[in-house]
């Protein structure tokens, strides 16, 4: 009986547990720094999915590009899920028809590229969101 | 001792079990990932991942923005669910139409459908009536720059209690100009399980 509430407590816990990582750009960031700040409140999504590189261009002239590379620390295959949403200068949010949360696997050790693009040209400020799909009541 | 510890062992799994059983109706985020995948339909999700994707390639090919005429016209050609799921296949191509508004680089006709019917009669109504009554309508009409079709598939199989199917978004862009398609792109969602889910 002890173990049945401990498998119930921890699943308990782990469901409460799942918040979300966010990656957002520095506009300034001095030379020789990642040109991107991690907030982590999740630090077992973190080990899973961590942003070890973002890069930006521009495609069709005007619409903002972005490509991120997450590496999983895991000796296990993980699952999450990532949202870009996109600002203006003004740091206003732009909502994009078919924006919607993704699911990506991720082998151990392994580098993955994801990437978003801006749904309008006035969209020039961008947000990255991650999420854990690995959990018991959320897989 | 030991009762009162078993009692609470007890009625902290029976509320548990409880709350974890019983789930009122809500609404949630139709984006969100509360959302129920099935393993046997196309879900909204999959038309969103689809639609996403889609349009992330077709922006990516810059075929809109080395149209001559800016903004590009649009028209909707024919739209196949080869699918054993019945939708409206509106579901995926009105989120495509969206987002492509939303670059700013192509306007979608209205006026012009497939096999000559319009999608908006009125709009069609009004511009040949505005057309006739400015002596325009001997003049040749600004015609569709590309046209999209588009054929949704599905592949299914199973190993044991276990079903897993794929749906396949297959789109294609022509240019009116040569009749040769300039951009085209595919996107398959597969989906593994026994049954239907809350979450991704």
């Amino acid at each position: 009986m002890p173990r049945l509430f401990q498998i119930a407590s921890l699943t308990f816990a782990l469901s409460a547990c799942n918040t979300m990582n966010t990656v957002v750009p520095i506009s300034n960031a001095a030379p020789g720094t990642p040109g991107f700040k991690q907030v982590i409140t999740n630090s077992w999504l973190n080990s899973k999915s961590n942003v070890t590189d973002v890069k930006e261009d521009v495609v069709n002239g005007d619409q903002k590009r972005v490509q991120l590379s997450l590496y999983s620390d895991q000796a296990t295959p993980q699952s999450i899920s990532y949202r870009f949403e996109w600002f203006d200068a003004n740091g206003m949010r732009i909502t994009g028809a078919a924006q919607a949360w993704q699911t990506q696997r991720i082998m151990p050790r392994e580098t993955i590229i994801i990437t978003g693009i801006g749904p309008t040209p006035t969209a020039t400020q961008w947000q990255l969101q991650l999420l854990d799909t690995n959990l018991p009541l959320t897989q | 001792m030991s009762s009162i510890r078993n009692t609470f062992v007890l009625t902290s799994v029976a509320t548990f079990a409880l709350c974890a059983a019983c789930t009122p109706a809500r609404r949630i985020d139709s984006r969100g990932n509360e959302v129920i995948t099935s393993t046997n339909k196309v879900d909204i999700q999959d038309f969103n991942l689809a639609a996403d994707k889609l349009v992330q390639s077709m922006t990516v090919s810059g075929v809109f923005a080395k149209s001559p005429n800016q903004p590009a016209i649009l028209g909707i050609s024919r739209i196949t669910n080869d699918t054993s799921d019945q939708f409206d296949t509106d579901e995926l191509i009105k989120k495509i139409r969206i987002a492509l508004l939303q670059t700013g680089k192509v306007q979608i006709s209205t006026t012009e459908g497939l096999g000559g019917k319009p999608e908006d009669p009125m709009a069609k109504g009004t511009k040949d009536m505005r057309e006739f009554q400015s002596g325009k309508s001997n003049e040749m009409p600004r015609m569709t720059d590309f046209t999209l079709t588009a054929k949704i598939l599905e592949n299914s199989v199973s190993a044991g209690d276990t079903k897993q199917t794929s749906f396949i978004f297959q789109m294609s862009l022509t240019d009116t100009n040569t009749g040769n398609a300039v951009w085209e792109g595919e996107e398959t969602v597969t989906k593994q399980g026994q049954k239907n889910a809350i979450g991704f």
